[in-house]
């Protein structure tokens, strides 16, 4: 990393910029709604219902009078939360199992990599559907649904890369010098996998966030008064035909934020492969 | 006269393959067959043979990386595959490795310092400024400097970062080193480098080596003793001098012959052939089908080691010289 660094590469690498750009563009909305919105975005307004974009609403008002601006501010919030939650549920136990899987090898590996098989072979998105449906609809519900389905898909990626890693000489040489699986699982093969579990990660958050707004989108989600782009899609399809730009706005913001990760996780797995850093 | 330093008593591996059909009976691959070795303090030992002689099996059951089928290794009179965990990590401090690829033994994400520290930091009652103090000390006696600590693997070459794998298999100063095809991986240039450090590291740190090779040339350049192994087994051991000025094996006079040379001689015997060696085993001595001196004898009875002059022994029934 001496002779290129990272940021001088990724200064070139034209994904990861325009992704970067696009998630920070969506943090900072995040963070500046904690702060400040043009309107409190649950403010319940009638008689100023459905006007159109203006200097005093710039993305107007939806069908109770709310701005939609301050509601697509906020509900970049509500996609982060569900994005770094969730995709910190599946990394947590997802590695955790991984790592034990590729170290003990035998029975233990074979049970928790067919559990996983297991898990994958139901529909996430269902899955997480029939979660909410049964234990009740809310934001924390459905964190916690998307975060389950993220356990075997990152168990399942450790597991992979963690193999390969350790059929290195440097694991054998660690184990020559004394060193015991566990240190080794942390000390040297969490280091050489996290490049691959990073991208992973970015790619998995887009997915959280779209499941999030599917799950709103259906009400399993964020309940009224939270505001969620997904709650806000759901809305706007009753009026689709007199106000379509209720619809049109959140969906941008999904859009950006998804097309944003997803570019970035792209970037970041150019940047981070070391065959590739080789041959640039 | 105290124990050997390492005492390899009938180590055997096997390694069942799996079956060309499902179910079907798995064959059996002898690496190790066999091997009884004694290494004295101070006198270096070479392990000379082709590839898929059993040699790098030999050195990692010998410092119980790998778990041997049968037999046992002896460090310093006691038993490796008889010692607790913690015993076992204890007594690794004495027996240090160094690696045939010099790009894969570093990991690539750590530090040379924390490369090299890695051995001394598993043992207890070494303190930190001990370890940093030591750690310098063993880069500056491979000829690096102590900045370099700070630096990655791939910031050095080839020569170099080997010279970085036996800094760090030197740190704990360990009685034994046992280091499997250390130059192989080397160009040429830097071979004779790295060999004359490992000598010299052998009056110096007082270190004794397990030397495993293809080259006889490399083994001749640090060895006292040597043995050449075919198909699991020795065939042929001895001092150094003596075994290389006449050799009694047919297959050691062949490894001899097949080393390049500058002034070109006509070979005595043809070239061993290349084939590797395919698993299960036969009656009689297993260099037999390619020996050009093989006669019946060979076919039907395994020979033994038979000593000859001066700890010089060979395990053939038509031994040459």
């Amino acid at each position: 990393m001496s002779k290129d660094g990272f940021f001088a590469r990724a200064r070139r690498n034209p994904s990861f910029l325009v992704g970067a750009a696009l998630v920070l563009l969506v943090a900072g909305a995040a963070a500046l709604s904690l702060v400040w919105t043009p309107y409190p975005p649950a403010a319940i307004d009638v008689p100023h219902k459905l006007l159109e974009p203006s200097a005093g609403h710039w993305l107007g008002t939806d069908s109770l009078g709310r701005d939609v601006a301050s509601e697509i501010l906020a509900g970049a919030r509500i996609s982060i939360l569900v994005g770094v939650i969730a995709v910190g549920i599946g990394v947590i136990f997802g590695v955790a199992l991984g790592l034990v899987a590729a170290s003990a090898k035998g029975v233990v590996e074979d049970l928790i990599m067919r559990l996983s098989d297991f898990a994958f072979a139901f529909p996430a998105l269902l899955m997480a559907i029939m979660l909410t449906a049964t234990f009740g609809a809310g934001v924390v519900n459905a964190i916690i649904a998307i975060g389950v389905f993220n356990v075997p898909l990152f168990a399942r990626v450790t597991r992979a890369s963690a193999n390969a890693v350790m059929a290195r000489e440097f694991i054998l040489a660690a184990r020559a010098s004394g060193k015991g699986p566990v240190a080794i699982a942390f000390e040297h093969v969490l280091p050489n996998v996290a490049p691959v579990l990073i991208v992973q990660a970015t790619i998995q958050f887009a997915i959280a966030v779209l499941a999030e707004a599917a799950l709103s989108y259906l009400g399993l989600g964020a309940q009224p008064p939270q505001t969620s782009w997904g709650r806000m899609l759901s809305e706007a399809q009753n009026l689709l035909y007199q106000a379509p730009r209720l619809a049109v706005f959140p969906g941008l913001a999904i859009m950006i934020a998804v097309l944003g990760l997803n570019l970035l996780g792209d970037g970041l797995r150019d940047l981070l492969d070391p065959r590739l850093r080789a041959r640039r | 006269m105290s124990a050997p330093l390492l005492q390899l008593v009938d180590l055997a591996k096997t390694y069942r393959l799996a079956s060309d059909k499902p179910f079907g009976p798995k064959t059996l691959l002898r690496a190790v067959d066999g091997v009884n070795l004694a290494l004295t303090a101070g006198r270096s030992f070479g392990i000379v043979g082709e590839s898929g002689s059993g040699k790098s099996t030999l050195a990692r059951c010998a410092i119980a990386l790998e778990k041997p089928s049968s037999g046992d290794s002896l460090l310093m009179g006691r038993s490796l595959s008889q010692a607790s965990r913690r015993e076992l990590r204890a007594m690794r401090a004495h027996m240090q490795m160094i690696f045939q690829d010099p790009y894969g033994s570093l990991d690539p994400r750590q530090k040379i310092a924390k490369v090299i520290a890695e051995p001394l930091a598993l043992i207890d009652g070494v303190s930190r400024a001990e370890r940093v103090r030591r750690v310098a000390e063993s880069l500056e006696a491979v000829g690096l400097n102590a900045a370099d600590g700070r630096k990655y693997p791939h910031e050095f070459s080839g020569g170099q970062r080997q010279r970085i794998a036996i800094a760090r298999a030197l740190i704990t100063r360990p009685k034994l080193v046992v280091a499997d095809e250390p130059v192989s991986a080397l160009d040429v240039s830097v071979q004779a480098q790295v060999l004359n450090l490992m000598a010299d590291l052998q009056q110096s740190a007082g270190v004794t080596y397990l030397l495993i090779s293809h080259d006889l040339a490399v083994v001749e350049h640090i060895c006292d003793e040597i043995a050449v192994i075919y198909r699991g087994r020795f065939v042929e051991t001895g001092p150094t001098e003596k075994l290389l000025a006449a050799p009694a094996h047919p297959y050691t006079r062949a490894l001899l012959d097949a080393a390049p040379k500058l002034r070109a001689e006509r070979p005595q015997t043809a070239p061993p052939e290349t084939s590797a060696p395919s698993p299960g085993a036969a009656a009689g001595c297993a260099y037999a089908e390619r020996c050009p001196f093989a006669k019946e004898r060979c076919r039907n009875e395994a020979p033994r080691l038979e000593p000859r002059t001066d700890g010089h022994r060979a395990a053939c029934h038509f031994p040459l010289n």
